[in-house]
């Protein structure tokens, strides 16, 4: 028998690097898309858009403290005007003649209105309004499941 | 919005499926197919078991996305359900039963070619085809011949070019293991693969004499 000599680093690295990778067959991918399931749960957690809870978390604080810079000698007396103005408000529609017009109801209703929206109450409006869209906003994206869509 | 996936790095592409898109899955699968196949193949030694594996390896892996840690590479990580899925498959069955010849329950050798390991070149001469065929049986016996902890380092690092990092990670090991693992492997490797190198013409003369 004739003896060999051991394989060079050299020879052993070119014969390694030359080791082919195998396919799998045809269908592969669909078979294990097929077993994965369609709709995972996620955590809550990981379900709400954590950039967006930020940025309108930011937007809301500088609102906020922008309507206590403007506003901070109304406030103690901005619930007590809301709660007036809204009675005065639904007292008044009591005297309101339903049989009018539509034209004429709006005509009724719009003076009451008026005096109700100091520019404080508008202020909280809207900084209200801003919260509600936001918290709608991390309440609608985290409450979709998401599932395996194309 | 229509996003060119191909071109996504990985990290990226798992942000993908985390969020439900199947085609991030799609994408996944398809880069990662054949290595984590050619790595399951080599360790079982047959392609049918080989292809289950794979698919269990995928399937765990998106299953349990959420407890991937995007510091770790996702193909290390996917390596290393692959090896595990491999690894545990080899401690529950006798590792005289691997074939790299095929099928070992093949009652033709029609049967048995179907599941052997050959690589081929399809340009390549029908004479050129059977010396590398003849070449690479006799490569691909010798890795099979490794115990899987040195074959996993030594795919990794030969045919799928992992940094000794990678490989560490994947296999949950220390550096320094990593290299030992590879030093032995290598060594086993020129040993087994011997005889494929032309005689010793010293030696020739010496054994005459």
């Amino acid at each position: 028998m004739t003896p060999h000599r051991r394989l060079s680093d050299a020879e052993l690295d070119a014969l390694l690097r030359a080791l082919p990778r195998h396919a799998p067959s045809v269908g592969f991918a669909d078979r294990v898309l097929a077993r994965v399931p369609l709709a995972r749960p996620v955590p809550l957690w990981r379900r709400i858009p954590w950039r967006a809870f930020a940025a309108l978390a930011t937007l809301e604080v500088a609102l906020g403290a922008v309507f206590v810079v403007r506003f901070h000698e109304e406030l103690f007396h901005l619930p007590g005007r809301l709660f007036g103005g809204l009675g005065a408000l639904f007292a008044s529609l009591f005297r309101i003649e339903w049989e009018t017009t539509g034209r004429e109801l709006f005509l009724a209703i719009v003076p009451r209105l008026g005096p109700l929206l100091t520019p404080s109450v508008v202020a909280a409006l809207l900084l209200g309004t801003v919260g509600a869209l936001f918290a709608m906003s991390i309440l609608g994206r985290a409450s979709r499941v998401p599932t395996l869509s194309r | 919005m229509s996003t060119d996936l191909t071109t996504l790095p990985d990290q990226a592409v798992v942000l993908l499926v985390r969020d439900g898109r199947e085609a991030g899955a799609r994408e996944l699968v398809r880069r990662y197919e054949r290595p984590v196949f050619s790595l399951v193949l080599r360790l079982v030694g047959d392609r049918a078991l080989a292809e289950d594996l794979s698919q269990d390896t995928f399937v765990r892996a998106f299953t349990h996305l959420d407890s991937y840690k995007t510091e770790l590479k996702f193909s290390s990580w996917l390596f290393r359900i692959a090896h595990n899925a491999a690894v545990d498959h080899l401690r529950r069955r006798h590792p005289e039963t691997l074939s790299l010849d095929g099928d070992p329950n093949a009652a033709t050798l029609e049967e048995a070619a179907v599941g052997a390991i050959v690589p081929a070149d399809p340009d390549a001469s029908p004479l050129d085809r059977l010396v590398a065929s003849e070449l690479g049986e006799q490569i691909e016996r010798a890795v099979a011949r490794l115990r899987p902890a040195y074959r996993t380092c030594i795919l990794l690092r030969y045919v799928e070019e992992r940094s000794y990092e990678e490989i560490a990670e994947t296999l949950d090991l220390p550096i320094g293991t990593v290299k030992t693992h590879l030093h032995r492997a290598r060594l086993e490797l020129q040993t087994l693969l011997a005889p494929l190198r032309a005689p010793d013409p010293d030696t020739r003369t010496v054994v005459a004499s």
